[in-house]
């Protein structure tokens, strides 16, 4: 986390994100500081709500108005991508960063076929002859485990199963070679044999391509996985941050701890779910001091009132007032 | 088979199968020529759920669990087989459910969002089955009812004013529990009940559930595609892939030790907090269309262990242990 911005595929500094409302400016997104390295996985968790779809929409210039960027600094590669107009984003989105949603029969055009899809994107990224960029649609297609691509095509999105589906978005974020993907959710659609299958293509393709990528989704297994580093956010901020192994094996945050005990386990029965009282407050209802101290079971006097950075702790970084000392 | 032959069962269903027409019209099929076509959504499904128990049923979307719960609760017709309810007196069949009987059994759905009036107050959407069944009749008794269903389900007593959309997502699921409850219910059918829920929510709804069954000697039938959740929740468990039943039997027996091959290729995919980085045994291919599915054993495509006899015969149910496994490898 100490290298220099210009060797990071992403540097999220400072990102916050405001809705103007009736009750004043409400912040979705507080104060949140990440970097991605190339062919890294940088997973993004928490509960619906928290602000992680929210972080990859700032990322990508695509947050709904009236919600804006009221401060920080995101850059790819070195370059700041916050401030560039309408034009110039759509030159970054696609050609240097890929995006991979959650239901894959609304990311893809039903009337166009899918090489028609693939091809269109290709030419716009990258100068090439229709053949030309024929040839690459099938390479992409072979690359992202279609079988029989050359048959598939010309086939339209119905013809495909939803994990078929997610496999020709996968091969559409990939088209231009992106420096960075965004995956939302990419495999909750889809079921738990097809789920494996798409996740193994997209760790795959990461580490030979060497595009950094940034997966969003509320699922731990998928996370465990997948990502070779992992953000806990919680009400708008990172609470917890580092190599996945020390986060989901050993959380440290009261709240990455609830978090993953909540999850049902496989290997022994127990008598009753381990719970965290409470919901997630809504946005413009955030506490003062650390956010989550009405639900922590072990809060101090200091959580109410003065809120806890985050600061290295060991292999992982965690805002919480416990052993800050 | 009964799953438990000390304890009475509650609910035996046998033969179920369900079946929809999705031909083209007649006058269609005789200008084009085109075929009838039949998806046979649910085939063959026999189980029976002991008194106080819960009988998980776990696949992927497509295999028919929904639609297994709504012939259980008379939602739908099943084209044949049928199902009978034991509530201590006489055995009455789903089709013909007295009154009484109807009101014992209550489902709950995925999406607590629509499953509530938006219009109505909580306190009158819980106080109408109250109402229905003549339970209560006085406007006061109704009151204190409505006001001791939610501290039930652990939601205050003064939120009874108040709409769905002033709650999240599971204080509604609590509200739609609350509701099942009011009818003095035995038998609960749960159709993927945590499944829009977040993690740490889903472990508080699923505490209740708990708390209740233990308390009221409440049976489900608990329906998800998440084998943890089924795996903590049931005490049998039943695992469909295309309309059939391919594996049931007491949930630490099929977990332990999963006879059908299908279930075992589903527990080594399924991701685990505590592998990391590591993606397991991809399953090869994907769930085929129920409107074609493959002859013989329809998991034959797909099988690691696939034999001959597998492509062209469908396997039986055979008893194998203490369970009940459809294979021709359990057969022998």
């Amino acid at each position: 986390m100490t290298a220099s911005p210009a060797g990071h595929a992403l540097s999220v500094r400072n990102l916050s994100v405001e809705f103007p409302s009736g009750r004043g400016r409400l912040l979705a997104i507080d104060d949140v500081s990440f970097d991605v390295a190339p062919g890294e996985i940088l997973g993004l968790v928490g509960e619906s709500g928290a602000g992680k779809s929210l972080t990859g929409s700032a990322i990508i210039g695509l947050i709904e108005p009236p919600g804006r960027i009221a401060s920080g600094e995101i850059l790819l590669a070195g370059r700041r991508i916050d401030n560039l107009d309408d034009t110039q984003m759509r030159h970054v989105r696609g050609r240097e960063i890929g995006m991979i949603f959650q239901d894959p029969r609304t990311s893809l055009n039903p009337l166009f076929t899918v090489s028609r899809q693939l091809t269109d994107t290709i030419r716009e990224h990258r100068p090439m002859s229709a053949t030309a960029a024929r040839q690459e649609a099938l390479r992409l297609l072979e690359m992202v485990g279609i079988p029989a691509a050359a048959q598939r095509l010309d086939s339209y999105p119905h013809e495909f199963s939803g994990g078929m589906c997610q496999r020709v978005v996968i091969a559409l974020a990939l088209a231009a070679g992106p420096r960075l993907i965004i995956a939302d959710e990419p495999t909750t659609a889809l079921d738990v044999s097809t789920q494996a299958q798409i996740m193994k293509v997209m760790k795959d393709l990461c580490k030979s391509s060497g595009s950094a990528m940034m997966l969003i989704t509320h699922s731990m297994g998928v996370i465990a996985a997948l990502a070779d580093r992992v953000a806990v956010m919680y009400a708008g901020r990172i609470v917890e941050i580092g190599p996945v192994a020390d986060v989901i094996l050993h959380p440290r945050h009261p709240y990455s701890k609830g978090l993953i005990a909540s999850i049902p386990s496989l290997e022994q029965k127990m008598a009753r779910f381990s719970q965290i009282d409470g919901a997630m407050p809504r946005l413009g209802r955030w506490p003062g001091g650390c956010s989550f101290h009405p639900r922590c079971p072990s809060r101090m006097d200091v959580c109410s009132t003065v809120r806890p950075e985050l600061t290295e702790k060991g292999n992982a970084m965690m805002a919480c007032w416990l052993d800050a000392s | 088979m009964t799953l438990d032959p000390a304890q009475p069962s509650l609910i035996a269903v046998k033969g179920l199968s369900k079946q929809f027409d999705l031909s083209p019209p007649w006058w269609a099929r005789l200008l084009t020529g085109a075929q009838r076509r039949v998806l046979k959504a649910v085939d063959d499904v026999t189980f029976d759920i002991p008194r106080g128990k819960t009988l998980g049923l776990v696949g992927e979307s497509g295999c028919g669990k929904s639609t297994v719960a709504r012939c259980v609760t008379n939602l739908m017709v099943p084209t044949s087989g049928r199902v009978d309810f034991n509530f201590g007196g006489a055995v009455e069949p789903s089709t013909a459910l007295s009154p009484e009987g109807r009101r014992k059994v209550q489902m709950i759905f995925q999406d607590p969002y629509s499953s509530l009036n938006p219009r109505w107050p909580i306190s009158k959407t819980i106080a109408e089955p109250l109402k229905v069944f003549g339970l209560k009749t006085s406007r006061a008794e109704i009151r204190d009812e409505v006001r001791l269903l939610l501290e039930t389900v652990g939601l205050h007593a003064d939120d009874a004013h108040k709409y769905p959309h002033q709650f999240s997502g599971g204080q509604r699921q609590r509200i739609c529990i609350a509701r099942a409850l009011a009818c003095r219910s035995e038998f609960l059918v749960l159709d993927e009940p945590t499944s829009a829920l977040d993690v740490s929510v889903q472990a508080q709804i699923l505490n209740v559930m708990l708390e209740l069954q233990a308390r009221l000697h409440l049976t489900f039938l608990f329906i998800s595609h998440d084998l943890s959740v089924i795996f903590q929740m049931s005490d049998y468990v039943g695992v469909m892939y295309l309309g059939r039943l391919v594996e049931i039997g007491p949930t630490a027996e099929v977990f332990r030790r999963p006879r059908h091959p299908y279930t075992q290729l589903l527990l080594q995919t399924v991701p685990r907090t505590n592998l990391v980085g590591q993606i397991r045994a991809p399953l090869s291919g994907e769930v085929p269309s129920p409107i074609k599915p493959p002859g013989g054993c329809s998991f034959h495509p797909r099988c690691p262990h696939v034999m001959d006899v597998c492509r062209s015969v469908a396997p039986k149910q055979t008893q194998s242990g203490a369970e009940l496994v459809a294979c021709h490898l359990a057969a022998g």
